[in-house]
């Protein structure tokens, strides 16, 4: 932006006339080499005139630091960078047009129509962006639960740790979004999430750490356990992998989100997992895929070796090392006995086994394992 | 800042294709943008940043059939007011009942301003002259921040304020005469 002087009659100037000036203004906003000699040669000739020169210069310093909170509105480069991959997805996604289509484009009727449908389009995009969809449940809780949050969001493809302040640690899945108050741990434990995020918490019986997702607020003592919550998915899930946590629905999204006694909370164990359909608002608790050794801390698992072991002590091994009930016929199973080494079998795989070598087969219902048999012939 | 010229070559560089042209084009303006989206409709930030991608995805498609403007930052923050605007649906009015300039002067009552200045010890310079030009109008304000921020000539504040040239510059110098009347 080279400067061009505009020879102006400054001899009768006074300070507003320099304010609004293009040269003066553009010498204070990017002086150059070239600017700064013709003003200080200007100053020498006219000092009559310095008075209000420097006038003139104060009050565009005091414009500009009136407009401070403007230049302030800052563009984080984290959202730069967002912004610039989405733009750079957008041009991959280019579609050149063939020349038939110019072609077509030359008829006037199909042009009216076009034009036409381009309003409509328009219109349509315009009412959409007017009516877009509320803001998330994520984000009215960040506005209801904290004054001053910290958010971590991960954009990356890959899992990130979050380490929260009461050493608790959260693996946050891609495209997730954690929050938490400044003051996180003093009075309790709270976050909320939007996405996925896997929770190792430390325990602390006076401060119950809570999680807000979506419509579901989580509570634990000390656990490990998974939330999957994106802002538009059809549910909110949680998985318990040790300890246990109770859920209940957050009734009022827009009040103050508080967990209410009177709310009849839903208790999870480990290796359970609980569904809420956010159209339906069903719950569904039932067993997790790959349910995975649950033992409370310092007891050594099963060694699942067994030699004509009475069946109902296979399941009690089973119940203790995985966090499941079984549910059978005693008295129709006793005298069923196994000999089979399983240790080194999944969960599955386990369950498999025993059944086939008893004769029995099993169901899944909500998170109870429900065997049917016929009592064992031999 | 860049001098004219290498911003030039470098647009003319965008328009042949080059990723690191548009991308480095992106990064000199995008912050100008943003801010200028933002005094624009301070309420949806999600909407600035999908009027900036509309505007640089635009541009990119558009590329082949661009001319070289003579200054990059006015053509793009034209090119996202024109956006935002064709979003809202809410063209600038073109018959007003009142003149721009009567407009303009129906804004402030500088008897309540005059009282407030001379109570203003206990404020710092700052927020004093941010508290006056609160006051200005709209209009003002925006040419304001084009003038002495974004450095857009007058005519390039009349493109963006869909007024003349003389207008533009009596908007601004109306502006500063208040401030100036205000402060002193």
């Amino acid at each position: 932006m080279d400067l061009k002087f505009v020879l102006h009659d400054y001899e009768n100037f006074n300070t507003s006339d320099f304010v609004v000036d293009d040269a003066f203004i553009r010498h204070h906003l990017f002086p150059t080499r070239k600017s700064q000699h013709y003003w200080d040669a200007w100053l020498v000739r006219h000092p009559l005139k310095k008075k209000e020169w420097y006038r003139a210069k104060e009050l565009i310093e005091a414009v500009q630091l009136g407009l401070n909170d403007y230049t302030r509105t800052y563009l984080s480069e984290k959202d730069e960078e967002i912004l610039l991959k989405r733009i750079l997805t957008t041009n991959t996604q280019e579609i050149t047009p063939s020349a038939q289509l110019v072609y077509v484009w030359k008829n006037p009727w199909v042009r009216s129509v076009a034009a036409a449908s381009l309003l409509l389009t328009c219109l349509v995009i315009g009412y959409m962006y007017l009516t877009r969809r509320t803001v998330s449940a994520y984000n009215q809780h960040n506005t209801v639960l904290f004054s001053s949050a910290i958010e971590k969001t991960n954009a990356t493809s890959a899992v990130d740790t979050v380490e929260l302040p009461d050493h608790s640690v959260v693996l946050l899945y891609p495209q997730s979004h954690l929050s938490y108050s400044n003051d996180f741990g003093k009075i309790n434990r709270t976050v909320n999430i939007s996405g996925k995020a896997v929770f190792d918490v430390v325990r602390d019986p006076d401060k119950p750490f809570i999680v807000y997702a979506n419509e579901l607020v989580t509570k634990v003592l000390g656990t490990r356990f998974e939330v999957q919550a994106y802002d538009d998915s059809r549910e909110v899930v949680v998985k318990v992998i040790s300890g246990q946590v109770s859920i209940f629905k957050n009734k009022n999204l827009l009040g103050a989100p508080a967990p209410s006694t009177d709310q009849r909370a839903m208790l999870l164990m480990p290796n359970q997992q609980l569904t809420f359909s956010r159209q339906t608002e069903e719950f569904n608790k039932k067993l997790v895929e790959v349910p995975l050794l649950v033992l409370p801390p310092k007891t050594p698992p099963p060694s699942f070796d067994y030699e004509e072991t009475e069946v109902a002590s296979v399941f009690a091994d089973l119940e203790t090392a995985y966090g499941v009930d079984i549910i059978y016929n005693k008295s129709l199973l006793e005298g069923c006995q196994l000999t089979a080494s399983l240790s080194n079998e999944t969960y599955q795989e386990k369950l498999n086994i025993i059944c086939k070598s008893i004769g029995a087969t099993y169901e899944i219902i909500d998170a109870h394992i429900i065997i049917s048999s016929n009592g064992c012939t031999f | 800042m860049i001098g004219q010229l290498g911003e030039q070559q470098m647009w003319e560089a965008f328009q042949s294709g080059d990723e690191e042209a548009y991308t480095t084009i992106y990064r000199l303006h995008v912050k100008a943008m943003y801010r200028y989206g933002m005094s624009l409709v301070p309420v949806s930030e999600a909407f600035v940043f999908d009027c900036i991608h509309d505007v640089f995805t635009e541009l990119w498609l558009k590329r082949k059939r661009l001319t070289v403007p003579d200054n990059v930052r006015f053509y793009l923050l034209k090119s996202l007011k024109v956006r935002i605007l064709h979003l809202l649906k809410r063209k600038e009015r073109v018959h007003l009942p009142l003149s721009e300039e009567d407009y303009d002067e129906l804004w402030s009552e500088p008897s309540s301003v005059d009282h407030f200045v001379f109570n203003e010890e206990l404020y710092n310079r700052q927020d004093l002259v941010r508290k006056l030009i609160d006051q200005l109008s709209p209009r003002q304000q925006e040419a304001l921040r084009l003038r002495y921020e974004e450095n857009m000539d007058y005519g390039e504040i009349a493109s963006l304020l869909s007024i003349n040239r003389q207008s533009a510059q009596n908007l601004v110098f109306r502006a500063v005469e208040k401030l100036r009347t205000w402060m002193l």
